[in-house]
């Protein structure tokens, strides 16, 4: 599991969910989340983004370590099975979910974690 | 820039598996000698993989009703139903699937995978939800891309983990269908049925059932994991094929919503592709008659998959989760996976191969497919060579420091 969320509550699987957490900050957090990279000083954005990242490592090609510029779509085949299951963890561990349409459009890990960020408190 | 270079990963890992001589997609039967055996490479082969469950490919009475069939009415329709009508086999073959199902409604497809991709792309549009299982068949997969609606994948065979996306779409207004296997078919694993109709009852979702490898295999009547289970009256559609075991090749849905019949002109792969040839419609037909008057056949089927999978899990291969007519040999590593498929072969026995990214955790299958008319011996015999190999390959200990073990 990831790092605390500030403002977090608990969802009814046990985990942490940042449900509470207000919109219109959240919202401004993921404009930061890019080009320049994610923006480990804020909570929210920190603790999606190494969550996301923790959880797609295990299917990284040995020796390569999963950065937010990752290509998850050459580099990890987030198109195959395991690495979309891998998708689901991170689902739960923020209560929401990424429709497989959208999915498909993620080239990094960041833009990922970007759009998790916006979907937050949302659903 | 070539035309083919957005395959190139792909073409790598192709080249690397046809230069090795190990190619699995590339198996030629030179002559089938019957329901249980080939040519291949000059060498009488077992065939496990098959999917005639039940064995009725090559059935005489399957046989001789295509044959009438093809003599009285040609040899194809030469196109689609809505353009050149429908034949009266086609619609006495959909009287018999909705009868056989107890369901007022049945459509035909040319094969199983138009029937998943048809129903279901035309069943959920812009604003829907469709929520599939994680391990869905492509043809369920292919579906998503067909449609606008918002593919959302739950965690294999979870009920909670499907209740919690349904949880989160539960205020859209959007209608949801929720789309589950009888029978999965790389592990050969079943859905928790039950579990799962009462999760999408629960949030007003509608549920299809796929029993392409569940239907003529479980069930009483042989209608697969919905009738076992009893939720036959509780289930919105159910897609099968005439593939597995009808023995022929063609799709079906069945349903007892009233309006179903819209699917007609809303269905595009139901109305761009030409109807089922009569041939393939008599022999159906005929192989449904015979999945309803001999169930003795589902009970061989049992028998052999019982002590096959016994026999494999006794030798301590790790296997799908339950014994089904999918016996999946789960290896840790691909090369292994050719190589003892590639040995198998040599030896006489024609498995399937599994390998990621089809996989649903990243393994590699030997998968065997499991029919009524296999006998003992074929069986046991593959068996013994999976068990040997094993041995060889360092899949299985020594039999030496088993028994140790056992001792």
């Amino acid at each position: 599991m990831g790092g605390p969320i500030t403002k977090s509550q608990t969802g009814d699987n046990g985990h942490a969910v940042a449900v509470s957490m207000p919109l219109e900050v959240i919202e401004g957090d993921c404009a930061r989340l890019s080009p320049d990279g994610l923006a480990p000083d804020d909570p929210v954005v920190a603790t999606v983004a190494a969550f996301v990242l923790q959880t797609l490592q295990p299917y990284a090609p040995a020796g390569q370590i999963v950065t937010p510029t990752t290509d998850i779509t050459t580099d990890l085949h987030i198109d195959s099975l395991s690495v979309m299951n891998a998708v689901l963890d991170i689902e739960d561990r923020f209560d929401i979910s990424v429709p497989l349409n959208r999915l498909a459009q993620f080239r990094t890990a960041e833009d990922l974690a970007a759009y998790i960020v916006s979907r937050l408190g949302k659903h | 820039m070539g035309i083919f270079d957005t395959h190139s990963a792909l073409m790598a890992r192709y080249e690397t598996a046809r230069a090795s001589g190990q190619m699995p997609t590339g198996v030629v039967m030179d002559r089938l000698l019957s329901a249980t055996e080939a040519e291949i490479n000059g060498r009488k082969t077992v065939t496990v993989g098959t999917h005639n469950y039940l064995g009725l490919a090559y059935d005489p009475a399957c046989i001789d009703a295509a044959v009438e069939a093809v003599r009285r009415e040609g040899t194809g329709t030469c196109g689609s139903r809505i353009a050149n009508g429908s034949f009266s086999e086609h619609v006495a073959l959909e009287r018999e699937i909705a009868d056989f199902h107890g369901m007022a409604h049945a459509m035909v497809f040319s094969t199983g995978y138009q029937a998943n991709l048809g129903v279901i792309s035309t069943l959920v549009g812009a604003g829907d939800f469709l929520l599939l299982d994680a391990d869905s068949h492509a043809s369920i997969y292919d579906a998503c891309k067909q449609t606008q609606a918002s593919a959302i994948r739950f965690k294999h065979n979870d009920p909670a983990s499907l209740e919690a996306r349904l949880r989160r779409v539960k205020d859209e207004p959007g209608t949801k269908l929720v789309v589950v296997e009888g029978i999965y078919s790389m592990l050969g694993d079943m859905a928790p049925l039950k579990e799962m109709v009462e999760v999408a009852r629960r949030y007003g979702a509608y549920i299809l059932v796929d029993e392409a490898h569940s239907m003529g295999v479980l069930g009483e009547r042989g209608c697969g994991l919905a009738e076992a289970v009893g939720v036959l009256d509780n289930v919105d559609f159910i897609v099968g094929t005439f593939s597995k075991s009808l023995g022929a090749v063609g799709g079906y849905c069945v349903s007892n919503l009233e309006q179903f019949d819209i699917l007609r002109v809303a269905c595009r792969p139901y109305m761009f592709t030409a109807s089922l040839p009569p041939a393939t419609v008599a022999s159906v037909r005929a192989a449904l008659a015979a999945v309803r008057e001999r169930p003795q056949l589902r009970e061989k089927l049992w028998n052999n998959v019982n002590r096959f999978y016994g026999a494999l899990a006794d030798a301590g291969f790790q296997l799908g989760s339950i014994a089904s007519p999918i016996v999946a040999v789960c290896l840790d590593s691909e090369l292994t996976t050719l190589a003892m498929w590639r040995a198998l072969l040599d030896r006489g026995y024609y498995v399937n191969v599994g390998l990621p990214p089809a996989t649903p955790s990243g393994e590699s299958l030997l998968r065997c497919a499991i029919s009524a008319a296999h006998s003992e011996a074929q069986l046991d015999g593959l068996a013994e060579q999976l068990i040997s190999l094993g041995r060889e390959y360092g899949v299985l200990p020594q039999e030496d420091l088993r028994r140790a073990a056992k001792a």
